[in-house]
């Protein structure tokens, strides 16, 4: 009872870190269909960043945090300005455009830094007790952050203005431009917001999960079979495909090896969007 | 030889390129050292291997982001063969290993493990495709399934260190491959060379073929019109399910071939990296005419041998902004646009007699 219990709080806390890391992906691909490959590396970015401004510069956390999602936007801004606007339309060259983006950054990285891992101290370096379960509190903090950020995801895109053009241009793209909206700006900020949040997961995870030039590549995995499974345009879909994904597999992995749980999850996978190739949240109105 | 001499007139471009390769890897070995001989024997397997995603990806329009798992499987499975010639080798022992598991049984048999490569891997891509392609799954999902399958497939090679050497690879090949014979003599690396180049000739000839034929025709129109085909009655997904089990068959005897070439077979050659690394050949070369597959595999591989000495890592960053300029500039490929540039000149030069309106180039819609 006791494993069961500790290794679903792991599930959420892993939740949450998959659901950050595969937000921003859901953001970019369901809403301005980039297949972006180099996904992982803007996460990437994001954690050196955190790196940068905790170890080097000795910036409190919460402002490296800010920081990284800032300089991740920056340069997703750049990235779609010059290369990715050119792709609008190509699945196929988006994804082989952003698989090079991938390579440039790895490679870029390895080259400033080094191969080897950074290191960065845990904040907030305590502990909650519920009976025999410990529980640190940081992951609690992983917890609360990205249900914040789905709370504002959601918003931003139900609430507001931006929001609201944002989703006009995936339906309707000349209608949009007709009524005078910029609507290569609305896909520069949107591309910006999905880095931004690749960033914030990247510092986010820092302090928990191993930072190398080549990270990226496990969660984009990951993120790619949440956004597949939760349904392409559905924020809220890939918060449960998260959940659906690492609760069963934390679970699953505290009674037999991760690689059976993960190859366990990929057939269920497989088998849902068998039936539901859209995935299970897929929102027809959104399109 | 007036029938030769218009053939060669009217031959387009990438024929004449594909030829152009045949030869220059046919009389290589004349010219080089052994040392080359090895390099290039590993090239023609990739060259394999890209034909191999071409019939999938040009011709079909599928495209598979985990290709590397076929060429994989075959290398695994004839390497571990070789490796078990000469009793257990070292990997599995210091595992604890003191018999043969008995999945390995059969491959103490190298003729069976040959056999293996091509049919285990074909087997896998028939099983996967019945499962997507008889659903709704369809254009860039197929592509993430694959992707992550691959990932899959290297987690678990890594996982079982006892039986298939980790992350370090199969080791203690080429005491195996010393006990193999060939009409009563030993194999050596030029005779390997010579095996891997007719095959490569023998599955060009029958990747031009398929595409001529019937089939390619139906495979093409699935990738231009996938409904219209259904329309026609045709039901989709037995073909290609057929396309992806030829093509990741293709895949594993490429694996195959290239265990003599290398001598040692890890999860470098069978994991997502090298997927990606494939998909870039292909885009690179141009996708479609089979000659743009063999032109970027070779190519690329060159290259990546020659720049890599001179600049080391950064060698990814030369790729990484010449796979952005190709993907901007020639979506077709290099031999895709060569192609083109050749259409339109010859299109030119009719209608500059007729003095007609400007010309179009052939539509080669080629996407995911």
């Amino acid at each position: 009872m006791g494993l069961l219990a500790s290794q679903v709080i792991n599930g959420l806390t892993n939740t949450s870190i998959l659901f950050l890391v595969a937000v921003g992906l859901v953001v970019i691909f369901g809403l301005l269909d980039v297949v972006n490959m180099a996904h992982g590396e803007f996460i990437m970015f994001g954690a050196y960043s955190a790196v940068v401004c905790v170890n080097t510069l000795h910036l409190p956390f919460a402002a490296a945090v800010l920081i990284a999602a800032l300089f991740t936007a920056l340069v997703g801004s750049v990235v779609e300005r010059f290369i990715i606007q050119r792709l609008y339309g190509k699945v196929a060259e988006t994804l082989l455009g952003t698989f090079a983006l991938s390579y440039i950054f790895q490679q870029l990285v390895r080259t400033i830094f080094g191969p080897e891992d950074q290191l960065m101290a845990l904040p907030l370096d305590t502990t909650l007790h519920f009976g025999s379960i410990v529980v640190p509190v940081y992951n609690v903090v992983l917890i609360v952050v990205s249900v914040i950020v789905l709370a504002g995801t959601l918003l931003l895109l139900i609430k507001t203005k931006f929001g609201m053009q944002l989703r006009a241009n995936v339906q309707n793209r000349t209608m949009v431009q007709c009524l005078g909206v910029n609507s290569a700006r609305i896909d520069n900020l949107t591309f910006s917001y999905g880095c931004a949040l690749a960033g914030l997961a990247g510092a986010l995870i820092a302090p928990v999960k191993s930072v190398t030039p080549d990270m990226g590549v496990t969660y984009v995995v990951d993120s790619f079979m949440v956004v597949v499974l939760g349904g392409l345009n559905s924020i809220f879909g890939s918060f449960m495909g998260s959940f659906v994904v690492s609760e069963s597999s934390t679970v699953m992995a505290g009674y037999m090896s991760e690689i059976t749980a993960k190859l366990l999850i990929f057939i269920v996978i497989i088998g849902v969007i068998r039936f539901r190739p859209q995935g299970l949240f897929f929102n027809k109105d959104k399109r | 030889m007036k029938n030769i001499k218009s053939m060669l007139e009217n031959m387009t471009i990438d024929k004449y390129i594909a030829l152009f390769i045949f030869i220059g890897l046919l009389i290589l070995p004349l010219l080089s050292s052994r040392y080359s001989v090895q390099i290039f024997g590993k090239y023609i397997t990739y060259t394999i291997l890209a034909l191999g995603l071409d019939i999938l990806w040009g011709s079909t329009g599928l495209m598979n982001l985990g290709f590397a798992i076929f060429f994989g499987l075959g290398s695994y499975i004839f390497g571990i063969s070789m490796a078990i010639q000469k009793g257990l080798p070292a990997f599995m022992s210091f595992g604890g290993l003191t018999e043969l598991p008995w999945l390995y049984v059969p491959l103490q048999s190298p003729a069976v493990a040959a056999l293996l490569c091509v049919v285990i891997p074909g087997l896998v891509a028939l099983i996967l495709g019945y499962f997507v392609f008889t659903s709704k799954i369809k254009g860039v999902f197929y592509s993430i399934i694959t992707l992550a399958f691959v990932a899959l497939f290297e987690l678990f090679i890594t996982d079982q260190q006892i039986y298939t050497g980790g992350a370090s690879g199969v080791n203690g090949i080429p005491t195996g491959l010393m006990t193999l014979r060939l009409f009563g003599s030993k194999i050596s690396i030029f005779d390997w060379y010579y095996i891997a180049f007719a095959s490569l000739v023998v599955i060009y000839m029958f990747c031009l073929w398929l595409n001529h034929s019937r089939f390619g025709k139906i495979i093409h129109s699935i990738r231009d019109n996938e409904m219209r085909v259904q329309f026609l009655g045709y039901n989709p997904a037995v073909f290609k399910i057929a396309i992806f089990t030829i093509s990741a068959a293709i895949a594993g005897f490429a694996g195959l071939l290239y265990v003599p070439m290398s001598s040692f077979v890890s999860i470098e050659n069978s994991g997502v990296a090298f997927s990606t690394m494939i998909i870039i050949w292909l885009a690179v070369g141009g996708r479609g005419n089979l000659t743009g597959a063999m032109a970027g595999a070779l190519l690329v591989s060159f290259l990546q041998n020659i720049l890599s000495g001179y600049f080391g890592g950064m060698w990814q960053v030369v790729l990484g902004v010449g796979l952005i300029l190709i993907v901007m500039v020639l979506p077709k490929g290099l031999i895709g646009s060569l192609i083109d540039w050749q259409y339109m000149r010859r299109i030119h030069g009719r209608q500059h007699a007729k003095s007609g309106t400007d010309p179009v180039p052939p539509a080669q819609k080629v996407e995911v």
